[in-house]
This record gives structure tokens, sequence and C-alpha cells, in this order.
């Protein structure tokens, strides 16, 4: 027999570690963001879109492990987390489609098509990711506590 | 004083015990799981062709300390990757009751941790020979990548340490006398792998 569940900290460990990581990759985009302009602030959120599949994946660890572990306080805090970050993410997206708007009248053709490429990709993800955040958070606060296998 | 109902909680709910074992895994799934090694075995290959590539396009100079600090600085960007790979690998050995690959995923995560304390070594002593070279607009990027570099990689070796224990104390025989080949007639081990 595999004593399996003595791996269940090291998952949780992992997905922060890769959390961590792709957090510092954004956070070093930071200090040359200008932040008062459109072209910073879509640059910015960009990056951050193109971060989003790291982040979902450390997500995914780090919740398989609190809920394999089963800590009622933790499965808690993250469902308030998941909506936090869930309606944030809905959040910016009209702010992100006015910044898009002013910057793609100053492109032209074959610039504006893929800069409205990159656009419709970020609102895609950034609607995903935000209802998924909501789903996620409303799971981990309403449904019964249990564990997973 | 209100008496609380007796209700009981998610950690007073007995459980039973969370072991994996290849009888409790179907034929179906033990073919999904066998790709699930490959594809780790395939994220790790590629991962490595790939850093490979980026080391060898330029003229490696492995007597430099600005090139020896930009390819440990490299090899902790990728470390991401290689992590999610890792836990695709002890998830098929977990799930197939594989206890031997488990041991040697735990051998070659000492390896690992012993190199990543070597490299971390070399990269503390290779930033005290670059920072006074940095020009002063780039000391704060500098110095942030360092930063970042080095969390990450203390982070890295001291996961790679716990799994290697882990590994090694998750896949210990408990019940030596059904293992014995003087009993059964045939060991335990070869049995369930």
């Amino acid at each position: 027999m595999i004593e399996a569940r003595r791996f269940v900290p090291l998952l949780g460990l992992v997905g922060m570690v890769v959390f961590a990581q792709q957090a510092l990759d954004v956070a070093q985009l930071l200090p040359s963001t200008d932040f008062a302009t459109a072209a910073g602030r879509a640059r910015q959120l960009l990056a951050l879109e193109a971060r989003s599949p790291g982040f979902l994946i450390a997500d995914a660890l780090v919740l398989w492990a609190m809920l394999t572990s089963g800590v009622v306080f933790l499965r808690r805090a993250a469902g308030v987390a998941h909506l936090l970050v869930g309606l944030g993410l809905l959040g910016l997206i009209p702010l992100f489609l006015g910044d898009a708007g002013h910057l793609v009248n100053g492109m032209a053709g074959g610039e504006a098509m893929g800069f409205r490429i990159a656009v419709a990709r970020t609102l895609g993800v950034l609607l995903a990711l935000g209802s998924a955040g909501l789903l996620a958070g409303r799971f981990l606060l309403v449904s019964a506590p249990a564990t997973l296998p | 004083m209100e008496s609380r109902p007796n209700i009981p909680r998610d950690t007073d709910v007995p459980r039973p015990p969370y072991t994996a074992a290849p009888t409790t895994v179907s034929h179906a799934s033990r073919r999904l799981l066998g790709l699930l090694y490959l594809a780790g075995v395939l994220v790790i290959v590629d991962q490595l062709a790939d850093l490979a590539a980026s080391i060898l396009a330029k003229n490696p100079t492995p007597a430099l300390a600005s090139w020896r600090f930009g390819l440990f600085g490299l090899l902790i960007s990728r470390s991401s990757v290689f992590l999610i790979a890792d836990v695709m690998l002890f998830i098929a050995a977990i799930r197939l009751g594989h206890r031997k690959v488990i041991r040697s995923l735990g051998a070659l995560h000492f390896l690992v941790a012993v190199l990543l304390i070597a490299g971390l070594i070399g990269f503390a002593l290779d930033w005290a020979e670059l920072r006074l070279q940095v020009p002063e607009a780039g000391v704060r990027s500098f110095q942030y990548s360092t930063l970042r570099a080095g969390v990450l990689a203390f982070l890295l070796t001291g996961i790679c340490v716990w799994t290697g224990f882990v590994a090694f104390r998750a896949t210990r025989s408990h019940d030596k006398r059904v293992a014995s080949p003087l009993l059964t007639g045939t060991h335990r081990d070869e049995a369930t792998e």
C-alpha cells in the first residue's frame, strides 16, 4: 500500500510555488507599467492573461490539496477569495474594452486585426475565468463539506 | 447555557485510510494513467530540449559569471513546467501503485536537490561578482531578478528534499510477514507491480 495522503501537503506547496512564480513574473512588469495611460493598462492585462494557464493550474493544485485535506476554514477562505477574484475579473471587462477601443483607433489594417484577435482572446479569458471563479466560490461556500477521494 | 447541537464536523468524520492500490484502478483507468506517465515524460523532455536549444543557440561561455548567472535564472524560470510534469508522474505512479517508480522519483529528487543547492551557491557567488558591474539604471531590475530566482530556487530545493523523504516514507512496507517469500512463495512487491 502507498500512503498517498502524505503527498497532499506537497501538492498544495507545489501549487503555491507555481502561483508565486507567475505572480513574481507579472510583478516584474509593474515598475515599467504606466497605469495612467490606456496602452500601459492594456499591456499589463495582456501580460496577466498570458500567465492565466499557470495561475489556473496552480489554483487547481491548491484546491485539490485543500479539498483532500478537508480543512473547513481554508475551504471557506478559498471560497471568498474565488468570489472576489471572479468579480474582479468580470469587473475588468468594461475597463479593458474602453482601453482597447482607444488603442485600436490609432492602428492600421493588419496591426488592428491582430490587436482585435488579442482583445477577443483576453475578453474570452476574463469572462470564462470570472464566471468560473464565481462558480468555484459558490461551490466552496455553499456545498456540504466533503473530501475528494 | 445553550447546548451546542452534536453535529459532526468534517474533521470529525472518520475516513478510510487514503491509500492507492492497483486493485482499485480499472483497466481503462490504468491505460489513461499510463498515458499520464507518457505526458509527464514528454513535457520534461520537451522542456529540456527547449532549454538546450536556448543555451546552445548562442556560444556557451561557462567561464563567464554573467553567462552562468543567466543560465541559472533561465533554468529557474522553467521550474513551474517541471513541477507540473512532476505532479503528473507522481499521480500516475501513486494511482497505479508503482512503488519502485515512486522510490526512483524520490531518489531523483534528492539528486536534483543537491544540484540545486550547488547551483544556488554558484548563483550567490556570481551575484557577488556581477553586482558591482551592473549599470545604475539596471540595478533595481538586477536585484529583483536575483531575489526572484533565489527565492524560487530555495523553495524548489525544499520541495525536492520533502518529496524525496515522502516518496520513501509513503512506500515503506509495513507488513513484512505477508511479504516473506518463505511463507507465500512470491514477493509481494512483484505481485503488486
